[in-house]
């Protein structure tokens, strides 16, 4: 098909000598640098860019900014396809590719369009009335309604690009580069403070680079890139073009993404600015007209419309109709008559004594209708005619100017509020922050000599909020401007329902004003309820484009006043910003933060196989080659049960807690004894919640009279160290102690099973570790590599254990003289280690969960019944005594080759819905040849014996288990104190 | 490219004064006063004493013979834990570090002091770290020895890594 060309012969700020191609749904086309999608698209004479979302009607260009609410299309293919870009805010690069989207089989022959003819079963809230019955075809609903549902399709694969995050600290943050917030901003750097000016458009300018004004004898645009690229080479200054504001939160937090940065290394940069002062110079938006038939292409913001002719050097029609509410799109006509497009009728809809003399003066010569609005609108694919009453006018261009909205979102953002105001027909800011201050079109201040003025007011009053003092001001004497303030603004919709014709309210989501007056008919007479009812304002709109005309027809429609009727929430972020920008540099290998314990490397000399265990790589087993993962398990389980094995216990939490008033502390915060511990002697220890529910156990080693060695199982040693940190900094300040984090200093490898006191003599040749001189939950410092080690003897496998800790540094040669020891040592992984653990029937982090107290795992009796500590006061509590209360069991499969499901539910017969408990930890035990598992059990009085099945709806077993004794192993303990 | 290279140093020491004792005095064998205020930092010579927390002040020695710091454990006001094993210390190469901070790290490293030297317990892109800031302006930073290769993973396509004094970091 071929397209007439609309590209002026010259003007714009495009550069003519760079021109770009770039395919549109396949086809083609050309532009140059400085174009962004829209423009090239519309200089293409692409009438039709998308498909509306629920009617699938044709669309057009409607803006030239975020607020456009039709031209929405899918940049790119395969893993870099980015779906629901607003066209005008796509810069047009080469070999850019577009395409429509929610059309099918294309954006010209749109099946979809079918929808329309079900228009009037599709009104207002359809979907909460059609789906609700007959309730069986529900799924048949939901399968259809998630197929429609949503825009664009996702990308495939990861995405290509490279995004980053930036955090910055500034004095004052300027958001916008229009002439207020450029003037604002040089008057800023000139004292010195540091700023940053950020700005979405491609260019710096505003809206003056939709005119032709001038200021200094120079056109508006130029004047703008200079004072731009001044303060780009200002030092004290950053610039940040092509960047937009997205959200600002408490304490003037504010993100800002910068589109392709440094020349495009990077695809997004998120910055996280922390200004002293903001400055609020975003603007206005113009708002459309709502009268039927509202959405043909051809139909665009007058304001638009001039943007496209100065800023891009493209007549967006050839004939036009001028439709207005307020004095300011009278500026429009100077556009017009740049692109040599005419115009047949200006359509006021106020009477001729409300329109101000300079709009009169420019409608001198020109058909003007006044106190009037247009009734219909023809045209497929592209606006023929408009008519306004009986009178017809043929033209292919439609310039709607409905007023102003000062774009206030990021303030609306932190919660500060808005208040119409009737003399500006707008909402405007009820009580400016301190912090902030809102300058030009966002303060309502609509004509470029007043513009630069109010930016250096607003230049001044910050520099007063940071107490510096203001230059001398320097005023603008050679101002050249067409613009016109919006003086008298009539209502944006009146007259447009029982026309029988779709007016829109809302262009993106389909909403016309049959179905607000639906909704409120129906009883939605809060705006938010009408948001939500009807989707009105819903999407990427938030306020900008919409919010004028349904609150305005809203008030209409309750009798109330704008004002009193209020608007919705403008939700961040204030365009959208795609998830790589938010991820930034967390993706792949960074996704998350990853630690390694000091002997990683050992590990993987050793042949490990490494997984990821909380925020830890810990060594799952350690294969030999050809050798499963199963058999290399059971192997290590057995060599620790029969020989001697070693394993990391580097991750597990470690605290320091030094001073004479150690065992009072210890006492208060443990639920068992600790103040009677002997130097050299370890003790398991307990450690509650406030409301009686195990936080953790570990263990407690006094090392000296007043120097104490405190362990927390490694899920939660971040937990416990910040939780006896706040014991003694709020609760406890009167104790002379301090607690230290030596997780990190400390190196240690848990040497266990029967042969480990030889390896331990190997290792320290000169120190006494007999049973008499280091028995069973023992201590003792020794020296390894010239530096001082800890010795333990704790076991967690049942078998007779040593804990050796080093400093981390040292770590390597630990692990090396172990495995060169003259006894046969084998490494053992995670997999073992649990192993070994559900053997000997330890309570770990499947079990403590958050919700098992003492007497649910079997540990009451450590609990000190004559002394207070934290815990203890609702650990009496009646509910945690029970009899029903789930408790800690053990669980044998009654058929060996059938496995326990780990987290299967249990229940008293396979048909059974009541679940009376869950499996905790299961596994294969080598050393028992048979399955075992840990289990909740509730009211396990006396069921020890007792059959019940083991259910898991994941995996779908059903297993018999036999409820057992606990620990399966050694339940003397004979090994451990060998 | 700004190079990263590992100077761990000899010595890590952490001084712990007790609640009570917050307020230190002049403490024997520093020829210095200890910093009394977060953040503030001060440079002995081949030491560098940072005050870390309240009450909490973290010695760097560069250099051998740095007994001193040991020799305050026999001092009844404070703790001295040997933090040796527990970091890796790196030196950015030249004045990009800040740009290069600036990515991961919320701190306004540009609020500091021209000729102050100053130490901030932080964090980059959620790994824990101290950054270490002399009066030259040379930047350092001290990270938790387990966090290291995930830390170097993250920054390595903005610095070229230099892990001489350590091992170099690997992934499974």
């Amino acid at each position: 098909m071929t397209r007439p060309s609309r590209r002026l012969a010259s003007g714009g700020l495009i550069d003519r000598s760079r021109p770009l191609t770039f395919s549109f749904n396949g086809q083609q086309l050309g532009g140059y640098e400085g174009d962004t999608l829209a423009s090239a698209l519309m200089a293409n004479g692409v009438d039709v860019v998308a498909r509306s979302f629920k009617y699938h009607r044709p669309r057009g260009i409607v803006t030239d900014g975020p607020e456009e609410p039709n031209a929405i299309v899918t940049v790119s293919e395969g893993a870099a396809r980015t779906p629901n870009l607003k066209a005008p805010d796509v810069a047009l690069t080469d070999g850019l590719v577009a395409r429509s989207q929610n059309c099918w089989p294309s954006v010209d022959v749109d099946l979809g369009a079918i929808a329309s003819l079900a228009a009037p079963l599709l009104g207002a809230g359809f979907y909460y009335k059609t789906f609700m019955a007959p309730s069986r075809a529900w799924p048949f609903y939901e399968h259809v309604i998630r197929r429609a549902a949503g825009l664009g399709r996702a990308p495939e694969g990861g995405d290509p690009d490279l995004y980053e995050h930036r955090h910055a600290h500034c004095d004052v943050l300027v958001i916008g580069a229009g002439p207020a917030g450029l003037m604002a901003a040089r008057t800023l750097a000139e004292t010195g403070l540091s700023t940053i000016v950020c700005d979405e458009r491609l260019q710096p300018g505003g809206f003056v680079t939709a005119t032709s004004d001038s200021i200094d004898d120079q056109p508006a645009a130029t004047w703008a890139a200079r004072q731009a690229a001044d303060l780009t080479v200002t030092t004290n200054v950053t610039y940040l073009q092509n960047t937009t504001a997205l959200w600002l939160g408490d304490h003037r937090f504010v993100t800002l993404v910068e589109r392709h940065p440094d020349g495009g290394k990077a695809a997004q940069r998120l910055w996280f600015v922390r200004p002293r002062h903001i400055m609020l110079a975003t603007g206005a938006i113009e708002r459309p007209l709502c009268f039927p038939g509202n959405d043909r292409p051809g139909i665009m913001l007058a304001s638009a419309v001039s943007a496209y002719v100065h800023r891009y050097g493209v007549a967006p029609g050839q004939r036009a109709v001028l439709h207005v509410n307020n004095d300011s799109g009278y500026a429009c006509l100077d556009s017009l008559t740049a692109a040599g497009i005419d115009l047949a009728a200006i359509v006021d809809r106020r009477p001729i004594d409300r329109i101000g003399d300079g709009a009169q003066a420019r409608a001198s010569g020109i058909e003007l209708l006044t106190d009037q609005t247009i009734t219909a609108t023809a045209g497929r694919r592209r606006l023929r005619r408009v008519n306004v009453g009986s009178q017809v006018f043929e033209a292919d261009l439609l310039c709607v100017a409905g007023g102003w909205s000062p774009t206030l979102h990021l303030l609306a953002h932190r919660g500060d509020k808005t208040r119409y105001d009737p003399e500006n027909s707008a909402f405007v800011a009820d009580v400016v922050p301190d912090d902030v201050t809102i300058v030009g079109a966002a303060a309502g201040v609509y004509v470029l000599r007043d513009c630069l003025n109010d930016g250096l007011r607003a230049a001044e009053k910050a520099l007063h909020e940071l107490e510096r003092d203001p230059p001398p001001r320097k005023d603008h004497t050679a101002v050249k401007s067409s613009g016109l303030t919006p003086g008298h603004t009539a209502d944006s919709s009146p007259g447009t329902i029982g026309t029988g014709k779709k007016a829109f309210v809302d262009l993106q989501n389909d909403v016309t004003a049959a179905d607000l007056a639906l909704a409120i008919n129906e009883g939605y007479g809060a705006v938010e309820h009408l948001k939500r009812y009807t989707t009105t304002g819903m999407g990427t709109d938030q306020g900008k484009l919409v919010n004028a005309l349904a609150i305005g027809m809203i008030a209409d429609l309750t009798s109330r006043t704008i004002e009193n009727v209020g608007h919705t929430t403008f939700r961040p972020p204030y365009t959208p910003v795609s998830f790589g920008a938010v991820v930034g540099h967390k993706r792949g290998d960074n996704l998350l933060v990853t630690r390694q314990t000091p002997f990683h490397d050992s590990h993987l000399a050793a042949s490990a196989v490494m997984e990821p265990s909380g925020e830890w790589f810990y060594p799952k087993c350690y294969p030999r080659t050809g050798e499963s993962i199963d058999d290399a398990i059971s192997r290590e389980v057995l060599a620790v049960r029969n020989g001697v094995g070693i394993v990391d216990m580097s991750t597990l939490g470690k605290v320091e807690l030094h001073g004479p008033d150690a065992p009072e502390f210890l006492d208060r915060a443990y639920a068992n004894r600790l103040s009677t511990l002997r130097v050299g002697r370890c003790r398991y220890a307990l450690l509650l919640r406030e409301d009686g529910v195990v936080l953790d156990d570990g263990t407690a080693t006094r090392m000296s009279e007043n120097s104490w060695h405190l362990t927390a199982s490694t899920a939660h040693a971040a937990t416990v160290f910040r939780h006896l940190q706040r014991l003694h900094q709020v609760l406890w300040r009167e104790l002379d102690v301090c607690l230290v984090d030596a997780g990190e200093q400390w190196a240690g490898l848990a040497i266990a099973g029967p042969q480990a006191r030889g390896v331990l003599s190997s290792l320290m040749p000169d120190l006494d570790v007999s049973n008499a001189a280091l028995p069973f939950l023992g201590f003792l410092e020794g020296q390894f590599a010239g530096r001082t080690a800890r010795i333990f003897r704790i076991s967690y496998s049942g078998e007779l254990a040593y804990e050796v800790f080093v400093g981390a540094d040292r770590a390597g040669e630990l692990w090396q003289a172990i495995v060169d020891a003259p006894i046969d040592v084998t490494p053992y992984g995670i997999e073992a280690l649990d192993i070994l653990r559900i053997e000997k029937g330890h309570a770990a982090g499947a079990e403590i969960d958050g919700h098992t107290t003492p007497g649910d795992l079997g540990l009451a009796r450590m609990a000190k019944q004559d002394t207070p500590f934290f815990g203890s006061t609702l650990l009496n509590q009646s509910v945690f005594h029970a009899p029903d209360r789930a408790r800690l069991v053990g669980l044998v499969a009654t058929d060996k080759r059938a496995l326990i499901p780990r987290g299967a539910l249990l229940t008293e017969t396979s048909e059974s819905l009541d679940q009376i408990g869950h499996v905790t930890g299961a596994a294969w035990s080598p050393t028992l040849n048979a399955p075992i598992a840990l289990a909740l059990l509730q009211a396990v009085d006396g069921r020890v014996g007792d059959l019940i099945r083991a259910v898991s709806p994941v995996t779908h077993q059903d297993v018999e288990v036999r409820v057992t004794a606990m620990p399966f192993y050694d339940p003397e303990g004979e090994r451990m104190r060998a | 490219m700004t190079l990263l290279t590992d100077i761990s140093p000899l010595a890590i020491h952490r001084i712990i004064g007790r609640v009570k004792d917050c307020q230190p005095p002049g403490l024997p064998d520093f020829e210095s006063p200890l910093p009394l205020r977060v953040g503030d930092a001060v440079y002995e010579g081949s030491r560098d004493v940072v005050m870390v927390a309240p009450t909490c002040w973290l010695v760097v020695d560069r250099a051998p013979a740095a007994n001193a710091v040991t020799d305050l454990a026999t001092s009844a006001k404070f703790t001295v834990v040997d933090e040796s094993g527990a970091w890796r210390l790196f030196q950015f190469s030249d004045a990009d570090a800040g740009d290069i901070l600036a990515k991961y790290c919320p701190l306004n490293l540009g609020a500091i002091e021209t000729g102050r030297s100053c130490g901030f317990v932080s964090h980059l892109a959620g790994h824990p770290v101290i950054i270490l800031v002399d009066a030259s302006g040379r930047c350092e930073i001290l990270v938790p020895r387990s966090y290291t290769a995930s830390l170097l993973n993250l920054i390595g396509s903005d610095v070229t890594i230099d892990a001489v004094a350590g091992a170099p970091p690997s992934r499974p």
